[in-house]
């Protein structure tokens, strides 16, 4: 089985490197991993810092968001013939060791997407970042009507056909609940594992803050009221 | 003709006159293809309005009445605003299609230039296999 990693990363130079090294060459019941990263219209060297440190990088001309990266990301991973996409934050809080984890169940073919939850398992997580994420939890599961612990997260995996069925028009932080709403929509089979965060000084300046978390949640709910 | 000019107020002459003029120009920004149809009915429609509500404001009395609203000016700024609140979302669908389309060619032409990278990078390894076998 082929595994494509997608990380999406504006303005990163200065993690980027290090976090496209620190992923793994091997992992079990994967025969290729391509790494995959979506420089989004950074002004910075994060696709020169990328490219060198190994990954294919594909540039988007303008900031589009994060959510954009990822579909870009996305269709180059099902047009080099991938069997399971994962996704990984660029910003380093998210931890390599954890894909293996995060990959088994969509490669024991149990399920189509695998969504990495901060919120399982014992850790130091910001308040702000807990509270937002409540509120972000509530907002998808009255759209989606799915529960999840983590619904923001960066960190998912999924199985080439999950990838090809679902459809995501938005360009922010908000395709991570659109992507909830799609696994209920196209009845995916999904499951949650534990995976673990790191927020120093720099992550927390990246991701989502109260400001984009309200920006999120309007165009959320005028793309609920134009469908 | 003294007496019948007198009966209006001032209002009555330059809110309509006003309104002619916007219509004037909308009618030859339209014939320089400045403006499509749709801008110049909408344009016409809310200016003809306009005017024509200034000119006989009993006729908003009569509409207020129709309508259940206590007096013309009330019913008249109700559809106002009723009419701005359907502007400002046709402008909102209208933007989020734009990024939309934005989106789609920025991303088909990140897509374009990544792949054509990596085919010509495929095409040297192969000429370069080629050449160490020959």
């Amino acid at each position: 089985m082929k595994l494509a990693i997608i990380i999406p990363a504006y303005n990163e130079e200065k993690v980027i490197g290090h976090v496209v090294q620190n992923l793994p060459k091997k992992l079990e019941g994967i025969s290729d991993i391509q790494i995959i990263v979506v420089n989004d219209g950074s002004q910075d060297k994060t696709s020169r810092v990328a490219e060198e440190a190994g990954a294919l990088v594909i540039s988007h001309f303008i900031n589009l968001g994060a959510g954009a990266a990822t579909q870009t990301g996305f269709d180059a991973a099902v047009t080099l013939g991938v069997d399971i996409i994962a996704t990984f934050d660029g910003d380093g809080q998210h931890h390599s060791e954890d894909i293996q984890k995060l990959i088994q169940p969509i490669v024991e073919q149990r399920v189509d997407v695998v969504s990495g939850s901060r919120f399982l398992r014992k850790q130091k997580i910001p308040a702000m970042r807990r509270l937002f994420n409540g509120v972000g939890n509530l907002i998808t599961y009255l759209l989606s009507g799915i529960w999840m612990t983590d619904s923001q997260t960066g960190m998912r995996a999924f199985s080439r056909e999950a990838v090809e069925q679902m459809e995501i028009h938005v360009n922010g932080y908000e395709f991570c609940s659109e992507i909830v709403r799609e696994i209920s929509y196209l009845n995916l089979r999904y499951t949650e594992i534990p995976i673990r965060v790191t927020y120093n000084t720099y992550t927390k300046k990246k991701g989502q803050n109260f400001a984009t978390g309200l920006q999120t949640v309007t165009k959320l709910a005028i793309r609920s009221l134009m469908r | 003709m003294q007496d019948y000019i007198n009966q209006f107020s001032p209002y009555q002459i330059i809110v309509p006159f006003l309104a002619l003029i916007m219509i004037m120009k909308a009618v030859s920004r339209f014939r320089r293809s400045e403006q499509t149809w749709r801008e110049l009915i909408t344009w016409v429609l809310v200016w003809g309005a306009v005017g024509f509500f200034a000119l006989f404001p009993e006729i908003s009395d009569k509409f207020a009445n129709f309508v259940g609203i206590k007096s013309g000016a009330n019913a008249i700024i109700t559809a106002a605003l009723v009419i701005l609140f359907y502007v400002v979302f046709k402008i909102l669908v209208m933007t989020e299609n734009l990024e939309g389309k934005i989106t789609k060619l920025n991303r088909s032409m990140a897509l374009y230039r990544f792949f054509k990278k990596e085919e010509s990078h495929f095409d040297e390894k192969e000429v370069n296999h080629n050449q160490s076998h020959d």
